[in-house]
């Protein structure tokens, strides 16, 4: 993570720039769309004044739809973030090291065996991320624990989740018919009702998190130095990746198998807000998380209208390269970093 | 107080180094020597309380319990390899500030001024706004030792503080250990260097074969011949202008 401040906005900037970004993109996304709205008939729609088709439009459609994707953009930029600055590795994201597929299993046997439950969805995710993530790290520390076998082990546990997901679709197939586009991630048709547990469990490990954020700043002193200073490093850790897990499920719940935005979004906060505070570093990815997936489900549904793309599809198209160009810049700066 | 009764250390059951007694007492600086892969850092580490000791007890000021900030306010680690943030050096430094903050950490006033007093005292203040990533080894080397002093700790322990130092930073270096010993702190050093070892210190260990050699000031430790004998060199001294100066040669064939 050598220079990684190529360009510098002045860091107080960089919050209330990125703020503003994701409030355009919320406007924009409740704005655009197949049928185009005037910004005064949206806000006539959420303030309770508008009727008719538009104010339809706005609130059962545009609204559960952005407000999904602020939360879940925001959810899985601050887990990886999290996970990325506690295990010291940049290529580390929800969605590489077995997080996401643990929720998404989680959520199609919640939604299988209990349709009615809907509210316990995000829970279960949590504990289905929990289960991923420790899974991938007991498995990484036998093998010794380098970037690139936590990265493997991640791959390989993904890909078991992913078959039970498949699994359990074959004997439940109407399952995950509250969700389109489950394995890729998608937020089509999405009711409030779904999103509103979500955010509670996010909302609380984001606030957990923003409160440990000093001992994540000395978490990455690396753990000798960590717990020379009197931080009890390995509990803090299980807690971080715990709360890391809450958020990546949280978000699973209702969207579905997103990747890389968990990856992308904390790398972005880091060129922007720098690394030198993490509370500063996780409002950054949190706030960039959110305009970066609006953004890229305005695209998705905008670009070939009126055809949609799930937002998955894009984020793939650019998170794929984007992967790709981080683990070459790894294999050349092997070593770099430590001293 | 430091102190180490009949400790045994080690990794996972193979012992390293047995029945070590030692104390660190205010004022001195003690310095631990032997050959590579003899137990010095594994020591070190045990008396700062991140390796629990095979057997034995190590108390400081006569208690057991460690891994509390109440432990870190009283003992400062400086431990051999380091992570490079990339984080600025007064960022850097002032983690060393945390063992005094309750939850959740916000940093007061006292410990920016703790930091620019450490910053100082390692003559790295003017390295304090510049990223950790782009200093080089020496200037991290001051501005982790700035760290450890930001601890403002009765009790420091430095694992090879003056590798990546050129001479002039190592003199530099070990002056500053002196001085801290002096302010009425104990610290406790692993060294490489013979011969800065024995101008340093007050009291030296000497590990090696398992077990704690001698512990003597560096007087009886040279006579004793003990070094010569673990290290497999032939120590000599002269008289320089301050006091002894050691010289380590080959011994001679047969």
């Amino acid at each position: 993570m050598k220079n990684s401040r190529t360009f510098s906005i002045p860091t107080k900037y960089v919050l209330p720039a990125l703020g503003a970004l994701a409030v355009l993109a919320a406007l924009l996304s409740l704005c655009l769309g197949a049928v185009p709205l005037a910004p005064g008939e949206v806000l006539a729609a959420l303030t309770g004044r508008g009727g008719g088709p538009a104010a339809q439009i706005v609130l059962y459609a545009r609204l559960p739809r952005t407000c999904g994707c602020l939360l879940a953009g925001a959810a899985l930029a601050v887990s990886g973030a999290v996970i990325q600055g506690v295990l010291g590795n940049p290529l580390a994201a929800p969605n590489v090291i077995g997080v996401n597929a643990g929720a998404g299993l989680c959520t199609a046997l919640c939604a299988a065996l209990w349709p009615a439950w809907t509210a316990a969805v995000p829970f279960a995710a949590f504990l289905g991320a929990l289960g991923g993530v420790l899974l991938v790290l007991s498995i990484g520390a036998r093998t010794g624990a380098s970037r690139m076998t936590l990265v493997l082990a991640g791959v390989a546990v993904s890909g078991m989740f992913s078959a039970g997901i498949d699994a359990v679709l074959t004997f439940f197939p109407d399952a995950l018919n509250g969700y389109t586009d489950f394995r890729v991630g998608g937020v089509a048709n999405l009711a409030m009702g779904r999103v509103a547990p979500a955010f509670w469990v996010a909302l609380a490990a984001f606030l957990l998190v923003l409160s440990l954020a000093g001992e994540l700043d000395v978490l990455l002193l690396g753990e000798e130095t960590a717990r020379s200073l009197g931080l009890p490093a390995r509990r803090l850790r299980l807690l971080l990746l715990a709360l890391a897990a809450a958020l990546a499920g949280a978000a699973v719940s209702f969207a579905g198998l997103l990747g890389f935005v968990g990856l992308i979004a904390p790398h972005m906060a880091r060129r922007l807000a720098g690394e030198d505070c993490s509370a500063r570093l996780l409002w950054a990815a949190a706030l960039g998380g959110a305009a970066l997936l609006t953004l890229c489900d305005l695209l998705a549904r905008t670009l070939f209208a009126p055809y949609e793309l799930p937002v998955g599809v894009v984020l793939s198209l650019l998170g794929g390269p984007f992967f790709l160009w981080l683990l070459l810049r790894q294999r050349r700066g092997r070593g770099a970093g430590r001293a | 107080m430091l102190e180490l009764k009949h400790v045994s250390v080690g990794y996972s059951g193979h012992v390293v180094l047995e029945d070590v007694s030692l104390a660190l007492r205010p004022g001195r600086v003690l310095v631990l020597l032997g050959p590579n892969g003899c137990g010095k850092s594994t020591l070190l580490r045990a008396m700062a309380g991140l390796l629990p000791p095979l057997g034995g007890e190590i108390l400081l000021d006569g208690k057991r319990e460690r891994h509390s900030r109440e432990a870190a306010r009283r003992l400062a680690y400086l431990p051999q390899s380091r992570a490079v943030p990339s984080i600025t050096a007064r960022r850097m430094v002032l983690h060393g500030r945390f063992p005094y903050l309750s939850y959740p950490r916000r940093y007061r006033r006292e410990d920016y001024e703790a930091v620019d007093r450490a910053l100082r005292l390692a003559d790295a203040l003017e390295l304090a706004d510049r990223p950790l990533p782009e200093l080089s080894g020496g200037q991290r080397q001051k501005v982790y030792l700035a760290m450890a002093l930001a601890q403002e700790t009765e009790t420091i322990l430095m694992d090879e503080p003056t590798t990546y130092l050129d001479i002039r930073r190592q003199l530099e270096t070990l002056r500053l250990v002196r001085r801290l010993a002096e302010e009425g702190r104990a610290v406790a050093l692993v060294l490489h260097d013979l011969c800065l070892a024995l101008t340093t210190a007050d009291d030296v260990a000497v590990l090696g074969e398992g077990k704690l050699l001698a512990l003597n000031g560096p007087e009886e430790i040279y006579r004793s011949r003990v070094l010569d004998r673990m290290m497999g060199v032939r120590l000599d001294r002269a008289a320089g202008p301050g006091g002894w100066r050691y010289f380590c040669e080959l011994p001679e064939e047969g």
